[in-house]
């Protein structure tokens, strides 16, 4: 059964996990990726067991609400857990399976519990299907921290459906309680989804053989989701000079945010690029006040300029040009200067103090 | 009301006597004094629940009859507050509502139960709403993910003969229809976040 509630990206990543297992969440900086991993957990974790409606005045006043979505992998399975951590580079392969780590009670050592080793038990269990959460993924040493479970994570090289092994699966050796090496294998209903941004200078490198076992999905910026947001007609009309309602104000930041994208496509790659949620303070409606939607639209801008500042940083020829100063003329508020150093041209970046924010939109919007 | 996701579910059977206090019709007193409202006890049954339905928690004054000397003197009550949302059919065109609804922690008289104020009051209760000849009838109280509550009728008619219900609801209902006898008093509820359930049936004693 549909889930009408279910975003279209919930539902095909929740599709592609059923299928493959792992996911990898990919894409641009602020592309709503922990949102959509929000959406996924609290959808797997709570379409668990079927809930109830209430229907006042109808002849069935308590209905079962919409059963278990068919795209919910192991939607059958209701023992149903989720586990959620983020890669740093303090990750251990302990915390993640299972390995000597120091024992608090009485000094000594113990053999730990990681959140995967937890997951896959519990998966395996009666009824079980485990959900882990891994973000971040490229923030620390994620191929040390799987270790020899690499080839075993692959969704065919799992236990069966009954958690039976089949001539697929892939096996791998973790300690055991009593410090001997067992055998192990995944279940069927433990899946993995990860999420990393490519633009952030990775802590640890991330090799082809590792992020093979991960089926990619991608976030882009989405103009579409920023119109809806804001109200805005789908189509772009003529900004004026001085805005006269919260509406121009948002026009123009939209304007200028895919203006500025352009830039970061052609000047850095579409990895680079930034999402439509920098734009967007909250899921709630934005102020309708004018001198309210500017402040609104402050805080989001600053965070683009520091993004493209990032992006090419110490090159403020390439910032000048991702922020349209040298395509606009004489209108943009922002000036690039040429200077002469140690008997070399140098470029420096020049803002007014106080500048004018809808004009500086407006400019970069090439309205 | 459109239909939405419950959180938590409190009822009770509402019996002819039941009917007649939320007239204000009382078997026991003509004047109908606190007949209009509806029990739930024990108390320490209830308690929990009633804290998270009705979220508010107010002190009111109450008079009360002492009863070894006959005066009446004041006394403080907890009363817990909730929300009740109801469709209002304002000029003929209905729009959503909302009251406060009070539950009412025990006082002296009826030191074991809770008591709804003034069911008779509320929009979904209100005298000649209830449904005849189908049998037993619950009033029931539901509380959706944004804390509001909302009350309907539910009948033994409607339980035993249509499909599509919450299948916890609908069994506890009909246990209880089948497993007492035609006046006993049945309330309890079920927390659909914690998966609690509580059934009572009959006189219990805290």
């Amino acid at each position: 059964m549909a889930d009408p509630d279910l975003s279209p990206e919930a539902e095909a990543v929740l599709e592609l996990l059923g299928r493959q297992r792992c996911v990898l969440i990919g894409g641009v900086p602020a592309a709503g990726k922990t949102r959509l991993m929000s959406e996924v957990r609290e959808t797997f974790r709570a379409k668990a067991s079927p809930g109830a409606m209430f229907a006042p005045g109808e002849e069935v006043a308590v209905p079962e609400a919409p059963g278990i979505s068919d795209k919910v992998p192991s939607a059958h399975r209701t023992s149903r857990a989720v586990w959620q951590t983020a890669m740093s580079p303090s990750s251990r392969f302990r915390q993640f399976w299972r390995d000597l780590e120091p024992s608090v009670n009485g000094g000594g050592y113990q053999i730990s519990k990681g959140i995967l080793y937890q997951a896959n038990k519990h998966a395996l269990g009666p009824g079980g299907a485990s959900l882990v959460i891994v973000d971040e993924l490229n923030r620390g040493p994620a191929v040390e921290v799987f270790g020899p479970s690499i080839v075993a994570i692959e969704g065919n090289k799992r236990l069966d459906e009954d958690d039976r092994p089949t001539r697929r699966t892939a096996e791998f050796q973790l300690v055991d309680d009593d410090g001997s090496m067992r055998d192990y294998a995944l279940s069927a209903h433990l899946y993995l989804l990860a999420a990393m941004n490519r633009a952030d200078v990775s802590a640890e490198a991330l090799d082809a053989a590792f992020l093979r076992r991960w089926a990619d999905y991608k976030l882009y910026p989405r103009e579409e989701v920023l119109r809806a947001h804001f109200d805005l007609a789908a189509t772009s009309s003529e900004l004026p000079v001085h805005p006269e309602s919260s509406s121009a104000v948002y026009a123009a930041a939209v304007r200028a945010w895919r203006e500025v994208n352009r830039k970061l496509l052609i000047g850095a790659g579409e990895d680079f690029q930034i999402g439509h949620g920098i734009l967007m303070q909250s899921e709630e409606a934005p102020p309708a006040d004018l001198a309210q939607a500017l402040a609104y639209v402050t805080d989001g801008w600053d965070m683009i300029e520091r993004h493209v500042r990032e992006v090419f940083f110490g090159n403020n020829e390439a910032i000048a040009d991702a922020l349209y100063v040298n395509d606009r003329g004489g209108e943009h508020p922002y000036k690039l200067v040429t200077h002469t150093f140690a008997g070399n041209e140098t470029y420096q970046l020049e803002r007014p103090e106080q500048v004018d924010l809808y004009a500086l939109l407006r400019t970069i919007a090439g309205a | 009301m459109a239909s939405k996701g419950a959180q938590r579910l409190l009822y009770k059977r509402f019996l002819v006597g039941d009917d007649r206090k939320v007239k204000g019709r009382s078997n026991i007193s003509k004047t109908g004094g606190g007949a209009r409202d509806v029990r739930f006890g024990p108390w320490e049954k209830f308690e929990d629940i009633v804290k998270v339905m009705f979220p508010e928690t107010t002190i009111k004054m109450t008079r009360r009859k002492d009863p070894r000397t006959g005066k009446y003197a004041r006394h403080e009550a907890v009363v817990h507050v909730g929300t009740l949302l109801y469709q209002d059919d304002l000029r003929g065109r209905a729009q959503m509502a909302a009251m406060a609804v009070e539950l009412w922690e025990p006082t002296g008289a009826r030191a074991f139960e809770g008591r709804l104020a003034r069911a008779g009051k509320l929009p979904p209760f209100r005298p000649g709403t209830m449904p005849a000849g189908k049998g037993s009838v619950f009033m029931l109280l539901a509380q959706d993910a944004n804390g509001m509550l909302g009350g309907t009728w539910v009948t033994e008619h409607a339980l035993r003969n249509h499909q599509g219900w919450y299948k916890p609801f609908q069994q506890a209902l009909l246990d209880a229809l089948d497993g007492a006898s035609a006046t006993a008093n049945v309330r309890g509820f079920i927390d659909l976040q914690t998966g609690e359930q509580c059934q009572l049936i009959g006189r219990v004693r805290g």
